[in-house]
């Protein structure tokens, strides 16, 4: 038993070695190899996923429950007639759009009626939770917290200014960003088109600094990801007898 | 709706149309040469002998027939073309048409006269059948009819004349001189000096939160990363999951992802192997602390079935609210969502553990107080990892992490190269400003 875990532990690993050498050479250019490990990648990837939601959801909390006929069982009856109804108008739509276009369209419109219902209702409640959370958890606590930042009587006297700071780039991203100079600066007085020019000059410098700081902290997080990748394929070069025979030269 | 690749940049434009929407390349020219080729194909293709063709009635007025692919009648979309003051005359003008035609300049993918769209000063009386403006080289007409074509990007009018003549990016050479940096290092193993990473705020926050658990505490984990991110989020987890386990916390780890699970499980067995060596342990002594993982499907939306359903979620082992939750996510929205769904119903502090690219999106939930703690990148890891073992001696430190921190320094330090030979070569190769 041992021993044959080693073996496929050790078989999973040389797979993956050759797999990532594949992925690697689209780097020299697109072939045939690299295509063909991302196809596998990609279907090995939907087929495992495909299995898990059969084997954890559907069978213990759909499937089980309604052949034990358990109480409460109109809350698996409900979704499976919602899958149903979705999974045959998204065939109807798919296989019989082409082939029937003159069959009666009485029972497809019901269908595809019944079909958009379902999706209403699930796009309805995913969207509902998102704004509520979003309200909840983002913009109410992040609202508060600034315009708590200048009334703490008790705050150290930078403060302001890092709000007044903040409030001055903000401004002048946002205006960098809606406001067009050549079209929106040519009737203001001279003075004022002095100092919004200087203004979106800032707002444009602060986007700068702010894209150019996401953008590094980015490149250290694919950095960090092709090093592991390297470092797999150097540490399972380490292992073979080839580079300990190297060594010994 | 057939379709014609940009030669160029690779985008689906409609077919028929003169020049690329995203690039401004020509496309004319490539798809009469696709043409061209797919004729001599057809006559080359060996095939049956052609059966004779039977007598058709042909109409006696036919249809006029469409324009012929060519640029007979549109000097302007040649590269060569030397300005308006060369094109023919247009025979009926009118205001309200240099209108339509100008609102309708992203839309009809090149075929823009030149005329259209120059600046024409309004004080000028200059008759519509005999425009006059300087020349304009057709580099410039190529330029003036991608920005036409493409939505409007930041950007000012500096800008788009030093996008003229843009520098060539040799991403191949990029490549092999960041892989050989990386590669070269780590398979000779050179001994080469190492740096300590800036250490962010919100390390220490985290590390002071979970040593202040007490024995057994109910730890909820919300693992948002799979095996594509796993090469970055492993390093960053391992010590969070080894200090969980040093501190005998009652851990389960709940994921939406497919993939989630697996990864959990792998990872905490590695991390239970570090314990156990560490601590002198035996694998029954610690078995008494079983970690439940589950997989949820429907996405972001059920996160709230978590904060208000764990008993249901567990089989009944763990009760709300936990003492603390960790997000382990490879993504800035993994953080928020969880923020969103569940932390305002269950109200647990909250860690997050997550790639360096969504730090600067969570700084602000951090400064908030919305995280009690905030381990980002390899070098939120690193930070962590080294409070351990400064704290915890026991824990060996993470020859991993070491590496990581001396190939990102290459890494960067070829990236920092290439920024500055690539400002130096625009410095020195950008064409004169008109």
């Amino acid at each position: 038993m041992q021993s044959s875990a080693l073996l496929f532990d050790a078989i999973g690993a040389w797979v993956a070695f050759f797999f990532t050498l594949m992925v690697f050479s689209a780097l020299a250019g697109d072939n045939p190899l690299a295509r063909l490990a991302q196809h596998i990648l990609v279907g090995a990837a939907l087929g495992y996923a495909a299995v898990l939601a059969a084997r954890h959801v559907l069978l213990p909390r759909l499937f089980d429950p309604l052949a034990r006929g358990e109480a409460g069982v109109m809350d698996g009856w409900l979704p499976l007639g919602m899958a149903a109804v979705l999974i045959i108008a998204g065939v109807d739509r798919i296989v019989f759009r082409t082939a029937k276009r003159n069959a009666p369209p009485g029972w497809r419109r019901l269908l595809h009626g019944a079909g958009r219902l379902v999706t209403a209702l699930l796009l309805g409640i995913g969207l509902g939770a998102g704004i509520m959370g979003a309200l909840q958890g983002t913009l109410i606590p992040q609202y508060l917290r600034a315009a708590q930042i200048g009334f703490v009587p008790s705050a150290p006297g930078y403060l302001p200014l890092v709000g007044l700071l903040t409030l001055v780039l903000t401004t002048a991203t946002l205006l960098h960003l809606y406001l067009d100079p050549a079209r929106h600066l040519d009737r203001q007085p001279g003075y004022a088109r002095g100092l919004m020019a200087g203004w979106l000059w800032l707002g444009q410098r602060a986007l700068w600094l702010a894209a150019g700081l996401i953008f590094a902290r980015l490149a250290a997080s694919r950095l960090s990801l092709l090093i592991a990748r390297i470092t797999f394929l150097t540490d399972m070069i380490h292992d073979t007898a080839f580079w300990t025979w190297l060594q010994s030269l | 709706m057939s379709i014609v690749r940009c030669p160029h940049c690779g985008t689906a434009n409609r077919a028929g149309s003169n020049f690329c929407n995203s690039c401004g390349t020509e496309l004319r020219a490539a798809e009469e040469r696709a043409a061209e080729r797919r004729h001599t194909e057809d006559v080359t293709r060996p095939g049956p002998p052609p059966a004779a063709e039977p007598e058709i009635p042909r109409p006696k007025e036919s249809p006029p027939e469409p324009p012929q692919p060519g640029l007979a009648g549109q000097p302007w979309l040649r590269m060569e073309f030397g300005g308006v003051d060369a094109a023919p005359p247009f025979e009926e003008e009118d205001d309200a048409a240099h209108v339509a035609a100008a609102r309708l300049a992203p839309g009809i993918q090149g075929l823009l006269a030149p005329v259209r769209i120059t600046v024409r000063d309004a004080g000028e009386d200059q008759p519509a059948s005999a425009p006059r403006s300087p020349d304009i080289p057709a580099e410039q007409m190529r330029l003036v009819r991608r920005r036409m074509g493409s939505p409007p990007v930041l950007g000012d009018a500096e800008q788009l004349w030093s996008q003229s003549n843009p520098p060539n990016l040799r991403l191949t050479w990029l490549f092999l001189a960041l892989g050989l940096a990386i590669l070269l290092p780590a398979l000779l193993a050179l001994p080469l000096p190492k740096g300590a990473p800036a250490q962010w705020p919100g390390v220490d926050e985290a590390f002071d939160a979970i040593q202040g658990l007490p024995v057994q505490a109910d730890v909820l984990v919300y693992w948002a990363y799979d095996p594509a991110a796993a090469g970055e989020l492993d390093e960053a987890a391992l010590p969070i999951v080894e200090h969980l386990l040093q501190r005998r916390a009652r851990i389960s780890v709940v994921s939406l992802l497919p993939g989630g699970p697996a990864t959990a499980r792998r990872l905490i067995e590695r991390a239970r192997l570090e314990w156990q060596r560490s601590e002198n342990l035996t694998a029954a002594a610690e078995s008494t602390w079983a970690i439940p993982v589950q997989y949820l499907p429907g996405g972001a939306a059920l996160l709230a079935h978590v904060a208000q359903d764990r008993e249901e979620i567990f089989d009944g082992a763990q009760q709300d609210p936990p003492d603390l939750t960790i997000v382990f996510g490879a993504q800035a929205e993994d953080v928020q969502h969880w923020l969103e769904q569940v932390a305002p119903i269950n109200r647990a502090p909250v860690i997050a553990v997550t790639g360096a690219a969504a730090d600067p999106i969570l700084r602000p939930y951090w400064n908030s107080g919305q995280l009690a703690g905030l381990v980002s990148g390899f070098d939120g890891a690193y930070s962590y990892q080294s409070l351990l073992a400064e704290r915890l001696p026991r824990l060996a430190p993470s020859a991993a992490l070491d590496r990581q921190v001396v190939l990102q320094d290459w890494g960067m330090a070829i990236f920092f190269l290439a920024i500055v030979l690539g400002n130096l070569a625009a410095m020195f190769s950008r064409s004169p400003e008109p």
